[in-house]
């Protein structure tokens, strides 16, 4: 048995389980039509601009890159062309969807029309209802937790994030197990 | 080929003949062509050459599809069972499984039969852990009236132990445990902060109890035949199941099959599929090998003065059961009904794992392959006798600091988030105990003329469970790994059973096994087939029992010894 999977295995229990879901993304100011800089295989003009305002918010750009900058919307939109079932890149078409209609009963403006403070409001309470407690674990995933895992794994898995964000080293060439912490100065992209 | 005329017969004759290219067969290539025989070594599967064939050895996490993962609908179509274990079946080594919908088998009760069809077998993506059988293991059945005594003790197996580890290279710690004997080994990995911790917690409260570092065939430290191979450090990377560009960990790819190749007497014939072994009634002897060539569909002979059958366990069995004649009605070497009985594995998936409040300054470097060990504790004196189980189990886990896939499961966005992210999360400490399962002869497999796989040959029938030793047993697995890691003081200390089936812990051995007398057993202690002098079984399914330690280390180190005694045999005339 390879017991490197069954160490990761033994402590993945405590960080928890991948599985999905979602909310939002933002664009700053009032421009009204995004527009879009690249061709969705799956989604149409007015949902990739959801998107990727979505995927903004979840990891924005700071003094280190952001899930945009790593291409985390075509990553996204390739899993949906290619990797999901019919089930759920309808769920998660209809979950850009409903960001985008709730953005408009709020604001009466499409979700990436928003500020990202008002982009910011609509998600958080997407993400209260995603990571609530009550849910059951047979419940269908949240829109907004598939959308952040997908954001997550997109940009901690792109070069972008593996060498920009986070610690890459290909070939190490060594362990070395317990070092000052200074020394590596971020989380490994990968274990 | 019915049509044999003299040119073809001598094309298709060699000395020895060897069935499998994994990490047995690929000890037999290079043990048997190192003695001067022509070899040809048959293997199932497609070319598999060191390094080049590796295609996703450097790729990086960008460079694989989907992030890794492989989409739910070709995993439905290819890979129900191969995808079992969680790991298996993902982007960087998806390559080395075979499909179910190709290779079928049947389950009376669940069982995960994962496999690897190709040159190099399951040596390419094995756990590489390598731990020595003591003589705790080769007595225990004849002590305890489990099954039937091993034909060979400690003293026996113990110089070819040494012969292997030298040539595969190991690394790890001596610990002067009887349970679990010392080793060739070169320099051990080291340990973490967290795991240092732990070791000295836990040895300072049990002082029947050690931790150390895992022992792994990876170099540290290689010698000069490892270099001469071409064989190099091990660089750290955690991506071993890809194939290793560095050859720094072994595989019969980078090291068996290279170093008959090296002699030149190694004829090594990728895509034949071996449907019998043909027995000669005249001589009493095996005189060679009936395969299906996957290519061109067409049968072919070849003719051999012995035959080594390395085709891992259950294709071993499978091979001999189907090789029936007048001698053999029901499969060669199966006057004693043992045949495809006794099947085993270790059963494992239950344990603890825990957090670490200390060490939040520190971290580490480097993707280390390997982690602790915990040799077994029970049954191994007069005090650590147990009466609620025979025979143990020993732990493997280890501590590191959780990554970014802890942020998916909890709840937050945006910059606060982000900042979390790019920070490593809290020491998380796990180990996951390995158990022994004994033998029980209804634990068996069966010929099954019914389900034919793509090339219409027969399929096997698994019939497999754990039992009460095995069940009692798991709760001292698991009780076991919370009182330790309390005892190191570690937080949140949650015990855990994911569950288990047999063959997950895919170290599926038995179901030919070795005994000494031919009434109740397959092989003697020499591997040699019962009735059949020239056949040696050196895999998997010779086991007499588990032991609770990863087992090949014991299957290469019976395979060189085996080829030692053959050879010399043959030299001598007696076979």
């Amino acid at each position: 048995m390879n017991r490197r999977d069954a160490i990761k295995n033994a402590t993945l229990l405590l960080g928890g389980v991948l599985s999905a879901s979602a909310i939002s993304g933002v664009m700053a100011g009032c421009k009204a039509e995004p527009k879009l800089s690249w061709t969705p295989k799956y989604f149409t003009a007015d949902e990739a601009g959801t998107l990727e305002a979505l995927i903004d918010r979840i990891i924005p750009k700071t003094d280190t890159p952001g899930a945009k900058d790593a291409g985390v919307h075509n990553f996204i939109d390739q899993m949906m062309a290619e990797f999901y079932g019919d089930k759920e890149k309808a769920d998660f078409k209809a979950g850009l969807v409903k960001l985008d209609t709730d953005a408009k009963a709020a604001n009466s403006k499409a979700f990436a029309a928003l500020t990202p403070e008002q982009q910011d409001a609509l998600l958080t309470k997407y993400d209260a209802e995603a990571y609530d407690k009550n849910r059951k674990p047979d419940d269908p995933p949240h829109f907004f937790r598939t959308a952040k895992e997908l954001t997550v794994l997109g940009f901690c898995t792109s070069e972008v994030g593996a060498t920009g964000f986070l610690k890459y080293d290909p070939v190490p060439g060594a362990y070395h197990g317990c070092i000052p912490y200074s020394e590596v100065g971020a989380a490994w992209a990968t274990s | 080929m019915s049509n044999i005329n003299g040119k073809w017969q001598q094309d298709s004759t060699y000395d020895a003949i060897v069935i499998g290219s994994g990490i047995s067969g690929g000890i037999a290539a290079k043990e048997l062509s190192e003695k001067g025989l022509k070899t040809l070594v048959l293997e199932r599967g497609r070319m598999v050459k060191h390094i080049e064939d590796y295609p996703t050895m450097n790729a990086a996490p960008w460079d694989l599809p989907y992030a890794g993962r492989v989409p739910q609908a070709e995993i439905d179509k290819h890979y129900q069972k191969q995808s079992r274990t969680g790991y298996t079946v993902a982007q960087g080594h998806k390559h080395w499984f075979v499909k179910d919908d190709e290779h079928p088998y049947t389950e009376v009760k669940r069982f995960d039969w994962m496999r690897g069809y190709h040159v190099g077998g399951r040596s390419i993506m094995w756990g590489r852990q390598s731990y020595r059988h003591s003589d705790l293991d080769f007595e225990a059945n004849a002590k305890e009236g489990i099954g039937v005594d091993w034909p060979i003790r400690y003293a026996d197996i113990a110089p070819w132990y040494d012969y292997i580890e030298d040539f595969i290279g190991v690394s790890g710690s001596n610990e002067g445990l009887p349970q679990l004997p010392d080793g060739k080994f070169q320099p051990p990995m080291e340990m973490n902060c967290l795991e240092t911790d732990l070791k000295a917690k836990v040895e300072a409260k049990f002082s029947d109890r050690k931790v150390t570092m895992g022992r792994t065939a990876h170099l540290t430290q290689p010698n000069a035949v490892q270099k001469k191979l071409g064989r190099g450090n091990c660089q750290f990377r955690n991506l071993c199941m890809r194939g290793c560009p560095f050859g720094g960990y072994y595989s019969s790819n980078a090291g068996g099959l290279k170093a008959a190749e090296l002699t030149g007497n190694m004829t090594l014939r990728p895509n034949s599929i071996v449907h019998s072994i043909i027995y000669d009634e005249k001589t009493g002897k095996a005189k060679g090998v009936k395969i299906l060539d996957a290519e061109t569909k067409k049968e072919m002979e070849f003719y051999s003065k012995i035959v080594f059958v390395c085709a891992s366990a259950f294709n071993s069995t499978w091979i001999l059961m189907n090789s029936t004649s007048s001698r053999f009605p029901n499969g060669m070497g199966n006057d004693s009904d043992q045949l495809g009985r006794n099947v085993m594995d270790h059963h494992f998936q239950t344990g603890a794992s825990a957090k670490s409040d200390d060490f939040g300054d520190k971290y580490y470097s480097g993707r280390r392959a390997n982690g602790l060990y915990i040799p077994r504790f029970r049954n191994v004196s007069a005090a650590t006798k147990r009466n609620d189980f025979l025979r143990g189990y020993g732990y493997q886990g280890g501590g590191s600091r959780s990554g970014w896939q802890r942020l998916i499961a909890e709840m937050g966005f945006g910059n606060a988030m982000k900042e979390q992210l790019q920070e490593p999360g809290q020491w998380t400490m796990g180990i996951n105990a390995f158990g022994e399962m004994l033998p029980h002869p209804d634990n068996r497999i069966t010929l099954n003329k019914e389900v034919l796989d793509m090339y219409g040959m027969p399929t096997l029938t698994m019939d497999v469970e754990i039992r009460e030793n095995e069940l009692a047993m798991r709760k001292d697995m698991q009780s076991s790994a919370v009182e330790m890691l309390e005892a190191a003081g570690l937080k949140d200390v949650q015990p855990f059973d994911r569950g288990y089936a047999p063959g997950l812990g895919i170290h599926e051995m038995g179901t030919a096994r070795m005994g000494k007398d031919p009434k109740t057993s397959v092989l003697n202690k020499w591997n040699q087939v019962h009735g059949a002098s020239n056949v040696f079984v050196t895999d998997g399914a010779c086991m007499t029992s588990a032991a609770c330690v990863n087992p090949s280390l014991t299957y290469m180190a019976l395979t060189a010894r085996a080829a030692d005694f053959a050879v010399k045999e043959l030299n001598k005339g007696n076979i």
